[in-house]
């Protein structure tokens, strides 16, 4: 693969749609591993045996759209997790469970009020910038990370993908609307709640190292 | 990143916070998952399977446009080749000429066909029904030779030959501009090829309108649509079978008129068919002319005293055309000066006949017959004895 290719998404993506499938090859390296990851834990444990295929059926979305795709005001990315994001609702909603994409206002605002972190346990938590983990630390923030993915599966898809394109993909507010196709204010409200309800689920379960060390 | 969600009134560990959420996501068990190779060779290579699909499909429509291409060159280069133009020019042709025969008549349009029987109506129609009863135009080749009468018609008495007016022969050619004009504009190119096919134009069931009309027409359809009226009196024929008859015998006098006198003009009716006509034909289509439009016309006797003509002068036009059928022995004395008496034969009358200021006639009475000249200088000589001649004289009008 072509991995150093120094050429932009959109230059690619045309490129394969002329023919070139090393362009192919090099989107393919660039995304696989993002793009895998958001399916993952959008599809959490209860649809992990349809992770491959909704990951397959995307990019195969992407190989069958190549000779008439055009970069219309989004990136490629931005693309490329919406097909994703489609593909996900779709087995969701194919496996019969019920599925409230847009019923995010309000229904964690009764967590959010009735959880009120105390301000002593953040302080004790490890510097999440920190390069170097030493033994307790790392063990805390996997630890923190098994418990990131539990609460995850407690949001709705919607604020799980507004959540997991803002801070796991790191598009845009403005990128992760159109990569949801809603407004720009719609995903900034599904982003909010969405963290809201991830820090009660996390504070009120994931004691501070300080403590939990101590 | 993380302004702009964090609720107003939060403690700034919010966003401290948000740090830990990525963190603790990038520190997930998961963090470092991959697809399976299998999926990823699967997804790669349908990606070049499909690459592949597309080029072939390209190079497959640019073969087509390719072959199209040259199955136009190959079109264009042998429409080229003289074969192929002369057929594609036939097409044209062929194409051309239906268009222009298109709503023709269907006799008038066909070939025309194989010659005649020789009982084709005679060419002095122009004489009484009982001449008409005795054809003398037995072959085309009869036509441009001068009829010369029979013994009957010499002995036939003058007030027996004398027709009446609205049956006169209209054998004195029409001014060019008062001839009927072609019948469209299709046929002109035909017409080019057969002049003056006019005067074969009119049918059988308006042969007695023809008569009637004031327009005289060349003296050629003249015998033709008295003899088709006689036809049509006395055998009722159905219309179409009577309309293709006479123009079929129209066409084929036609015809032999042209072989006659090949080099005539259309307009030249007169001198073109002199040949064949009667010289009395002459002197009865202009007294026909005359009565019908006198205010048009003037005349004048040996060059003087313009005037309009009257009873006197169409009587005296028709016993001069009575002593020509009677006595008459034209001949052509075409290429003679028609302004000037010919030779010894001084001229005892000369009178002149204008039609709209135009000289259209000189009847000129001399001691051996009459001279008739028309417009074009042609002079027709109808001989006489001394004697009828100089009584024609003396009769003319002052």
């Amino acid at each position: 693969m072509m991995r150093d290719d120094v050429r932009d998404d959109e230059t690619l993506m045309l490129a394969y749609g002329a023919g070139d499938v090393a362009a192919f090859e090099v989107l393919y390296a660039r995304h696989h591993a993002a793009l895998y990851r958001f399916v993952r834990r959008m599809l959490g444990r209860h649809f992990a045996a349809q992770v491959d295929e909704a990951f397959q059926d995307t990019w195969l979305r992407v190989v069958q759209s190549a000779a008439r795709w055009e970069p219309r005001g989004a990136t490629f990315r931005t693309w490329l997790y919406t097909l994703a994001h489609h593909r996900v609702i779709d087995l969701v909603r194919r496996s019969g469970r019920e599925l409230s994409i847009d019923a995010v206002d309000g229904d964690g605002d009764a967590d959010v009020a009735a959880w009120e972190p105390q301000a002593t346990a953040w302080q004790h938590w490890p510097a999440p910038a920190g390069s170097a983990l030493h033994g307790d630390e790392l063990a805390f923030w996997r630890h923190a990370g098994e418990r990131l993915l539990q609460c995850l599966e407690q949001l709705s898809v919607a604020q799980r993908s507004a959540f997991l394109l803002h801070h796991d993909d790191g598009l845009s507010l403005d990128e992760v609307a159109r990569a949801l196709e809603v407004g720009f204010e719609t995903a900034k409200t599904r982003l909010r709640y969405a963290m809201a309800k991830l820090r009660a689920c996390m504070g009120a379960y994931l004691a501070p190292l300080a403590e939990s060390s101590g | 990143m993380t302004d702009d969600v964090t609720p107003p009134g939060r403690a700034p560990a919010d966003e401290a916070r948000d740090a830990h959420l990525r963190a603790a996501l990038r520190h997930a068990p998961d963090a470092d998952a991959r697809p399976p190779d299998a999926v990823s060779a699967r997804i790669l290579a349908v990606a070049r399977a499909s690459s592949t699909r597309a080029d072939v499909s390209r190079d497959s429509a640019r073969r087509r446009q390719g072959r199209l291409a040259s199955m136009l060159a190959g079109l264009w280069i042998s429409a080229a080749r003289p074969s192929m133009a002369g057929a594609f020019a036939t097409v044209v042709v062929a194409t051309l000429v239906g268009v222009l025969w298109w709503e023709r008549p269907i006799d008038v349009a066909m070939v025309r066909p194989a010659p005649v029987e020789p009982s084709a109506p005679p060419a002095a129609t122009t004489a009484p029904p009982a001449t008409l009863s005795k054809p003398t135009l037995t072959s085309p080749s009869a036509l441009p030779k001068p009829a010369s009468p029979s013994p009957a018609e010499q002995a036939t008495p003058l007030a027996r030959v004398a027709p009446p007016a609205a049956r006169a022969p209209d054998a004195f050619p029409a001014p060019a501009g008062r001839r009927q004009a072609p019948r469209s504009s299709v046929d002109a190119p035909s017409r080019s090829v057969e002049p003056a096919p006019e005067h074969a134009s009119p049918p059988v069931d308006d042969a007695a309108a023809a008569d009637q009309r004031t327009d005289v027409r060349g003296d050629r359809s003249a015998p033709t649509a008295a003899a088709a009226h006689e036809r049509s009196e006395a055998e009722p024929v159905p219309k179409a079978l009577r309309k293709s008859e006479t123009q079929g015998f129209v066409r084929r006098e036609r015809d032999a008129n042209l072989a006659a006198a090949p080099a005539a003009e259309p307009r030249d009716q007169l001198s073109a068919a002199a040949p064949q006509a009667p010289a009395a034909a002459g002197l009865a289509g202009l007294r026909a002319r005359v009565q019908s439009a006198p205010e048009q016309w003037t005349w004048t006797r040996d060059g003087i005293d313009d005037r309009h003509p009257g009873a006197a002068l169409t009587t005296w036009l028709a016993e001069a055309e009575q002593a020509a059928r009677a006595n008459a022995s034209a001949t052509n004395a075409a290429g003679k000066d028609a302004a000037t008496p010919a030779g010894s034969e001084a001229a005892r009358l000369e009178i002149q006949l204008f039609e709209a200021g135009r000289r259209r006639a000189i009847v000129r009475v001399t001691a051996a017959g009459i001279d008739l000249v028309d417009e074009t200088g042609r002079m027709q000589r109808i001989r006489l004895d001394p004697s009828t001649s100089a009584a024609l004289a003396a009769s003319a009008p002052r």
